[in-house]
């Protein structure tokens, strides 16, 4: 694969592989940073490529990966920091500032809380609109796996949403 | 559509049956401007996944990816060519000091084995004037070195003593 290629094939899902890393960790700046140290990796092992059948999903593990890895830190420095900073507000893109309304930061907000995997799973579902399969290949879990953590995350914010309806919120 | 349908489809939804197509449905009913009373508690779900569609990098990603790959380019081979460099150097150098080498110890080990004994008898003393003198000198010095430590031995009996003195 040469630069052209790569440009061509790669570069074309580095906002989906963003928009992953950004549900994961909440933080723009980081998110960019898994998704060009994701990028490079994939650029070092070009070579490979041929071998892999599904580039995207490939790619989607690296982000979802070292997304993993900088929430661990993230989690161990907070323990460190924990009464010193306040890591409630995390900074957010132009785009969220301009086109949020509080009903919608109220959802961002739900979705956060999700477990894990359920909240990925919704992402790559309601969010990519992807196939249970890609999913179950991007995220190395089954398909019924898949199709469980979808239906809990959906009641889940069904539940939250029916509440704080009733709260008159 | 109407209230029914969509209804229908959020209840599907909400069970994790729906397909893609049908999900894309509820999306485009929630992204209208009229939407019915009813459902309207469900509208700011599917228009924040709307939204959340649009969340991109911005446009100097590319070129700041594309850097950071030719840098990458740049210091790796740079570095291992480097190294080859000098590896080659070293060897060269490595096997002219050992051609020296070799050459030295063919040369030393043919050199043949003659012992270049100091003629003594030149330097032997023949006057005995000079004799005496000479020898007394020798007795001189030697005594001189032995007076030196017995004084120093004295000096250090001293020493302890009072140093024992003081200890006691």
């Amino acid at each position: 694969m040469d630069l052209n290629q790569f440009k061509s094939t790669v570069l074309p899902i580095k906002n989906k592989l963003y928009r992953f890393a950004l549900r994961m960790l909440g933080d723009p700046a980081e998110a960019e940073d898994v998704v060009q140290e994701v990028l490079i990796k994939v650029w070092n092992q070009r070579a490979d490529l041929t071998e892999v059948n599904n580039i995207e999903a490939w790619c989607m593990r690296l982000t979802k990966n070292k997304a993993i890895d900088k929430l661990r830190l993230k989690h161990r420095n907070m323990q460190d920091l924990e009464t010193v900073y306040d890591l409630q507000e995390t900074s957010q893109s132009p785009y969220a500032k301009t086109a949020y309304s509080d009903t919608l930061k109220q959802i961002k907000q739900l979705m956060e809380e999700l477990p894990e995997k359920q909240k990925q799973v919704m992402h790559l579902r309601d969010i990519e609109g992807m196939p249970y399969q890609e999913i179950s290949d991007s995220l190395e879990m089954s398909m019924s796996n898949v199709k469980v953590n979808l239906f809990r995350a959906r009641q889940n914010i069904r539940a939250k949403l029916l509440k704080t309806e009733s709260y008159g919120l | 559509m109407d209230y029914k349908q969509i209804n229908g489809l959020l209840e599907r939804y909400f069970e994790g049956q729906t397909s893609l197509e049908e999900e894309q449905q509820l999306q485009q009913y929630f992204a209208q401007a009229v939407i019915d009373e009813r459902l309207q508690q469900f509208a700011p779900l599917f228009q924040f996944f709307e939204v959340e569609q649009t969340a991109a990098l911005d446009e100097q990603f590319d070129a700041r990816l594309l850097e950071a790959i030719e840098e990458q380019a740049k210091v790796v081979p740079m570095r291992s060519t480097g190294r080859r460099v000098i590896l080659r150097w070293l060897s060269r150098a490595a096997a002219i000091v050992l051609i020296f080498a070799a050459a030295w110890w063919v040369y030393d080990t043919q050199q043949p084995l003659e012992q270049t004994g100091i003629d003594w008898s030149k330097y032997e003393v023949t006057d005995p004037q000079l004799a005496f003198a000479l020898t007394q000198k020798a007795l001189k010095g030697a005594s001189a070195q032995i007076k030196k430590g017995s004084d120093m031995a004295q000096s250090e009996v001293k020493y302890i003593s009072t140093m024992t003195e003081i200890l006691k």
